[in-house]
């Protein structure tokens, strides 16, 4: 178990920011486009990813093995 | 002491002291030798640690200076162990120790070399009586409050939808079912560390736990150190200093579901986030993600709410523009019409004038055309005329010159040589060239004479 593939949190939070963004008084139109493509495929992204729902499970099986291993290095 | 466990001790010690007794014949011991070999065969307590319980007696001695101290345990029995312990050890003990305070160490039991005196080394201390962990928590919660632990702008934000958890708990126990259960499966990554969660034990290993996911799995968005309800005195790994500053210097938020019935442990106080038991641990993980399934859904619906809005905007102004354009259009239109009326009234004007003119053209051409034609009649008579006296004149002159040519033709034939010919005259040619004089001629020159009837060849005979 590594790095994640896909960060939920931040794409969420990118997608907050874009629907903040629409509720401006002022909106450009070419960007405005280009936000709601972001905006959509974050979407996509995430449902993609609450799809995946089965959790993992991993155990530290030798306690103290990665610590003596950083010690001795 | 139990009288199974003296005899069973009993019987251990005849055994081990066969074995012991050829290697004890005949030796002689230095008294430093000796007392080595004395903590040696105390090694065993030594590696699995003891724990002695007592009263702590009148005589406590602590070194500041040196951070040891020395105190002794005692028993009803007037019994008296001698122990000694590093200060930090007395420190994390949350209290004073005060004579008369009931005591716990864990440790083992060594002979002192330089002092000869056998002594109890102290690992940790602890209290015991529920009055006094009343006491020592309530002390160490001051404590700890006062050194800024529980700041509630000290705690960590655990990330919005987290995913990779690490969990401390005890494996196979209901504690760690109850989390899992209450997770649900959102696509969780949970890395566990089995501990021990009751006793003075519990404490090394939290403590471990803690250090091992911080050290090789920093990716974790955070930990969750739970177990289910137990009493005062079960919960007590969780109210140790050790385990609160360790959580305390965690950089991986910490999430503590220990169950208990009144009073948070001293670890719900310094933890990130905190709920009371395993269960609510995993619904807490899980209704991030439930909120965050709901807040997709209403993201998306609210991003197509904005860009309808936005594209009605678009719409407006798109009919503005087109309602504007169309104005511009129309005067425009209404501009470039009078111009064309007005060009083209000029211009029938103009054409009128021209056809008036044709017409008045037209009279005049009407008027003179007698003239003309009388004109023209006129004029073709005296032609007519004219061409009778060319043809007149043409006929007298045919005439005359035909008179002309025969009277010089007839002097013509007059002069003609062929003609003196036949009159006798005859022409003498040499190679060709008519002879004009006799110097021209030589003796033997061969000549032509031409007469009416033909030619004479002679040659010449006598040149004079």
């Amino acid at each position: 178990m590594t790095k994640k593939d896909f960060d939920f949190t931040k794409a969420y939070e990118e997608i907050e920011e874009i629907n903040e963004w629409f509720q401006k008084e002022e909106i450009d139109l070419e960007e405005a486009l280009s936000k709601y493509e972001r905006g959509m495929e974050l979407i996509e992204k995430c449902k993609e990813r609450l799809k995946k729902s089965k959790n993992k499970f991993e155990e530290i099986k030798e306690k103290y093995e990665a610590s003596e291993e950083e010690d001795s290095s | 002491m139990n009288v199974i466990f003296s005899i069973a001790m009993d019987a251990y010690s005849k055994k081990f002291a066969k074995k012991l007794k050829p290697f004890l014949d005949d030796r002689v011991f230095t008294v430093s030798e000796f007392i080595d070999f004395v903590n040696g065969l105390l090694k065993p307590l030594k590696i699995c640690e003891v724990v002695v319980k007592g009263e702590i007696g009148e005589d406590i001695y602590i070194n500041d200076k040196k951070g040891w101290a020395i105190l002794n345990l005692i028993d009803e029995d007037g019994a008296r162990l001698g122990c000694f312990a590093a200060s930090y050890v007395i420190d994390r003990m949350g209290v004073d120790p005060e004579p008369g305070l009931e005591v716990k160490v864990s440790g083992y039991p060594e002979v002192r070399k330089n002092k000869g005196r056998f002594s109890f080394q102290v690992n940790r201390i602890s209290l015991v009586g529920e009055g006094d962990l009343k006491k020592q928590f309530e002390i160490l919660k001051k404590r700890l409050k006062e050194e800024g632990y529980f700041d509630p702008e000290k705690k960590q934000k655990i990330s919005r939808f987290p995913e990779y958890i690490g969990l401390i708990t005890s494996k196979g126990s209901d504690a760690e079912k109850d989390f899992i259960t209450h997770l649900k499966n959102y696509g969780f990554r949970v890395l566990s560390y089995p501990s021990r969660v009751e006793g003075e034990t519990a404490i090394d290993d939290i403590v471990a736990g803690i250090e091992t996911f911080n050290k090789n799995f920093p990716e974790l968005e955070a930990i969750v150190i739970t177990r289910g309800g137990g009493s005062w005195e079960s919960l007590q790994a969780f109210n140790s200093q050790e385990v609160v500053k360790k959580v305390f210097s965690s950089k991986i938020p910490i999430i503590s579901g220990i169950g208990h019935e009144n009073d948070l442990t001293l670890l719900d106080l310094v933890a990130d986030e905190r709920v009371s038991t395993p269960t609510d641990a995993g619904k807490f993980l899980s209704e991030t993600w439930q909120e965050g399934e709901k807040l997709i859904l209403e993201s998306e619906k609210s991003l197509s709410v904005a860009t309808g809005r936005l594209i009605r905007q678009v719409e407006k102004r798109f009919t503005e523009h087109a309602h504007f354009f169309r104005r511009k259009i129309e005067r425009n239109f209404r501009m470039k019409e009078k111009g064309l009326e007005h060009l083209f009234s000029s211009l029938t004007d103009k054409i009128k004038n021209r056809i008036n003119e044709f017409y008045s053209l037209e009279g005049e051409v009407k008027l003179h055309g007698y003239k003309i034609r009388n004109e023209l009649k006129n004029n073709s008579e005296k032609v007519e005329q004219l061409n009778k006296n060319l043809k007149t004149s043409k006929i007298r002159w045919e005439k005359a010159i035909k008179n002309k040519l025969s009277e010089e033709e007839k002097k013509l034939n007059l002069s003609n040589p062929e003609l003196k010919l036949t009159q006798g005259y005859s022409i003498t040619k040499k190679k060709g060239e008519i002879l004009k004089s006799v110097s021209d001629l030589s003796e033997g020159d061969l000549i032509e004479t031409k007469l009416a009837d033909g030619v004479a060849e002679s040659r010449v005979e006598k040149d004079d």
